[in-house]
């Protein structure tokens, strides 16, 4: 009972929203699980991965404000937990690509990197070594 | 189909290379092909059916579980492009 009354008084923001009967929705909850599903479809359109990834994020980020200040009155903060995990994963797998990139380029060399066939001949070069 | 501009730009192939080719090749039946072409496409097909699930019945909450496949598929294409390279 104390609880309940102090979650009242402490916030005077609280007794506006949540005396709403019908709950909110967040604002960017959609956009933010559209952008986070575009960012892991993008990964492979190369910047696009990241860009959406870093907007939803924003943009979700602002979202996970509003939510901590009032809990009760929005109803879809699973929305907006899903597309910001999908951001985040797009990110990942988008850093991991780059990594990836950039490991291959410096063994491999950049110059076999854009020739197929160069870069063929030297793969079989550095299986070779390998063993 | 949609070319990849990673491998436009650098030569070698993304993470997500080969999924709408095993998307196709799953459309077409052959499942063990789609595997072998991304072994991720089962995880990434259940992933989308839970997304579509979530927009279209607002009573239950998918989130946990969109979640858990949504981490599920991008440790498999990890692992998998790791030993696509290698």
């Amino acid at each position: 009972m104390e609880n309940y009354q102090s979650n009242y008084s402490q916030n005077p923001m609280d007794d506006n929203n949540s005396n709403n009967l019908i709950p909110s929705n967040l604002p960017n909850a959609t956009a933010v699980l559209i952008l986070g599903i575009l960012s892991i479809l993008g990964c492979c359109f190369y910047f696009s991965g990241i860009v959406f990834g870093i907007i939803a994020l924003v943009l979700a980020s602002k979202d996970m404000k509003l939510y901590k200040q009032n809990p009760n009155a929005y109803s879809n903060y699973s929305t907006l937990n899903i597309g910001r995990i999908l951001a985040i994963i797009g990110i990942v797998l988008f850093a991991v690509s780059l990594i990836m990139t950039l490991v291959m380029g410096s063994v491999i060399g950049w110059d076999a990197i854009m020739n197929p066939e160069l870069l063929q001949e030297r793969m079989e070069q550095w299986a070779d070594q390998m063993q | 189909m949609l070319p990849c501009m990673h491998k436009k730009m650098f030569g070698t192939e993304c993470l997500g290379c080969g999924t709408q080719r095993a998307a196709y090749m799953l459309l077409q039946g052959d499942f063990v092909g789609a595997f072998k072409m991304f072994p991720a496409i089962y995880t990434t097909v259940l992933l989308f059916v839970f997304l579509f699930l979530h927009f279209v019945d607002k009573k239950r909450d998918y989130s946990k579980i969109i979640i858990f496949f949504a981490i599920i598929n991008a440790i498999i294409m990890i692992f998998a492009y790791v030993y696509k390279q290698i």
